[in-house]
């Protein structure tokens, strides 16, 4: 039996010691923008929709219940990140940029918009397998615009 | 042999020119077959235009090759595809699950039998009186799982379907000598059309969004668990972020005889009548349960009770990722519908009356997440019965359970942990029994 329970212990230790891939995250590249404050939000919803995968004891019709209360969440957070995108352009004439960095920004700011559109549009139609890969991207027009344009 | 050799080499030359000859002649005939072939590609080209014009239509090739390379439309639930020409959508699924498992004393019978061995049943907990053998092992996939479900929008609500099996069939439990031949059983198989369900699935009473992720089976002590036939009215309120749920159910009474035996009348006359609200919020779930039922006894004489139960479940999000759950159960018509019938409904006294007796129980369990791939719940389950004086001192009086687990998902589709778990059972006469088990399982998505 003690073996047993040292096997279990040794099991532990060497989890606790490994390291796993992480989910895409948001670069820290100065302090939050209003847009970024709702990243969280959707890192949130979409855990939720992860661990959903590994429960047993729902049937699947009750998990697509839980899938689709997830998805409804994400529209909402969807409709105000649209809000808060609206207001990136604004920031133009606080931003010391050349008029082909302009266009850039404006570009990016333009993307995001339709990113998160897109986003709104899957979970709408609860598309739950289509959303990840929007939100990676998100993630990464956010990442790319941060990098070029937080310096300014 | 100057002749001999003239002989050989007019051989030789006589072979060398006829070779020559025929390959001329190989060459003539294949070009004459090309040009017969080219021929008659053009003619039959020609003819097939001819036609064409003469029934003014265009040939149907192409319209076949794309009929048959269309692709299957995207259903309107995860992983499910539309039945072409309809707005159905159908998905298939279930994962494949190995248990193997160690146990400190055997808690089952023998072969199949041993269900004991296999899940944490509270009511197989050995006790000093029926201690078994030590150190018993155990292989099964039983719980290996298969569903198939269908959904359809309509103007009345949500059409669903769901039917749902796994191998767990108690009553043929094949042996585990030659094949382990476990018979498939029902789990669920039920339709809803919006709000109203008819079919078996989980009772209404139970929260299952509050039982906690452990390798066994079953479960920890004191949890709700009961799959059976009814017809359930759920009314959404999301406004209030909650609904509200009101249920029959089949109805079926397991009561202790004076001699501390379980029996199962089948005289029911009144469905188990059961209502749930549930509330959803931002920091998580939680729901009330209430119960009436009529519990009977045909064995000596007709004799029936009312009782009641209530049960309060939940899970709540804790830090980060965690998340704690529980429930707490109360009442005098718990009996079947907890802690895997434990404890009976009620007991019949020597004059054939039923009586019932207050029950309680419940659980808590803490699950933390590691890391994005690793996580452990921790739980901790008890159930008690204010048994009645008069039945046999044999019955049991308590039970608790506590699990510790690591889980780790490599991918999202597969699960593999270790799990520990630890349960003890005490009778009306003080005698007490412990289980310990260690617990392997690996899980397969499909």
């Amino acid at each position: 039996m003690k073996n047993y329970l040292l096997l279990l212990l040794l099991f532990l230790l060497v989890s606790c010691g490994v390291k796993q891939p992480t989910n895409k995250l948001l670069l820290n590249t100065a302090t939050p923008a209003r847009h970024a404050i709702q990243g969280e939000r959707l890192k949130s919803v979409m855990n939720e929709l992860n661990d959903l995968m590994f429960e047993r004891m729902l049937n699947e019709v009750q998990i697509d219940q839980q899938r689709r209360y997830r998805t409804e969440d994400i529209v909402k957070v969807s409709e105000t990140l649209l809000q808060t995108v609206k207001y990136i352009p604004k920031a133009l004439p606080t931003l010391d940029l050349d008029q082909q960095e302009q266009q850039v920004f404006l570009k990016m700011a333009e993307k995001l918009t339709e990113q998160v559109s897109m986003l709104k549009q899957e979970a709408e139609r609860n598309h739950v397998d289509a959303i990840s890969a929007r939100i990676d991207h998100i993630i990464d027009t956010c990442n790319a615009c941060h990098q070029v344009f937080r310096p300014y | 042999m100057l002749k001999r050799v003239s002989l050989f080499f007019t051989f030789c030359f006589f072979i060398i020119t006829s070779a020559q000859a025929s390959e001329e002649g190989l060459h003539k005939t294949v070009k004459d077959l090309r040009s017969q072939v080219e021929l008659l590609t053009a003619r039959l080209l020609q003819m097939e235009k001819r036609l064409d014009d003469k029934e003014g239509k265009p040939r149907e090739i192409e319209p076949i090759i794309k009929a048959e390379t269309k692709k299957v439309e995207v259903g309107d639930v995860k992983g499910s595809f539309k039945i072409p020409g309809t707005e159905t959508s159908l998905a298939i699924g279930g994962y494949i699950k190995l248990d193997a498992i160690y146990n400190s004393q055997s808690a089952g019978g023998s072969g199949g039998s041993n269900l004991g061995d296999q899940i944490l049943s509270p009511g197989t907990i050995p006790v000093q009186k029926d201690e078994k053998e030590d150190d018993q092992i155990t292989f099964h996939a039983r719980q290996s799982r298969f569903w198939i479900k269908s959904h359809t929008a309509s103007d009345w609500g949500d059409l669903n379907t769901y039917l749902e099996m796994d191998f767990f069939a108690f009553q043929s439990p094949g042996n585990e000598r030659v094949s382990n031949s476990y018979s498939p059983r029902l789990r669920h198989a039920f339709g809803s059309l919006g709000p109203f369900l008819a079919g078996q699935t989980w009772t209404t009473f139970m929260n299952v969004s509050a039982l906690p992720e452990l390798n066994d089976f079953g479960g920890p002590v004191g949890r709700i668990f009961a799959r059976q036939p009814q017809l359930r009215w759920t009314q959404s309120m999301k406004d209030q972020q909650a609904e509200w749920m009101i249920a029959i159910e089949s109805p079926e009474s397991t009561l202790t005889n004076p001699d501390g035996d379980r029996e199962t009348p089948n005289d029911d006359h009144f469905p188990d009548i059961i209502t749930r609200l549930n509330l959803y919020r931002p920091w998580g779930s939680v729901s009330l349960a209430g119960m009436v039922r009529n519990i009977r006894s045909d064995s000596e004489k007709n004799s029936d009770a009312y009782g009641g139960a209530l049960s309060l479940a939940g899970r709540v999000k804790a830090v980060d990722r965690d998340d704690l759950r529980f429930m707490l159960n109360y009442g005098n018509a718990l009996g079947r519908y907890a802690s895997s019938n434990l404890f009976n409904d009620g007991a019949i006294n020597s004059r054939g009356e039923v009586e019932l007796f207050n029950q309680y129980g419940g659980f808590i369990a803490y699950r933390h997440w590691w890391h994005d791939n690793w996580r452990s719940t921790l739980a901790y389950g008890f159930s008690y019965a204010d048994n009645v004086d008069f039945v046999a001192d044999t019955v049991s009086q308590w039970a608790q359970s506590a699990q510790m687990n690591l889980l780790w998902s490599p991918l999202s589709q597969t699960t593999f942990g270790l799990e520990y778990s630890y349960a003890s059972r005490g009778l009306e006469n003080n005698e007490s029994g412990h289980l310990h088990r260690i617990q392997f399982s690996s899980i397969f998505n499909f």
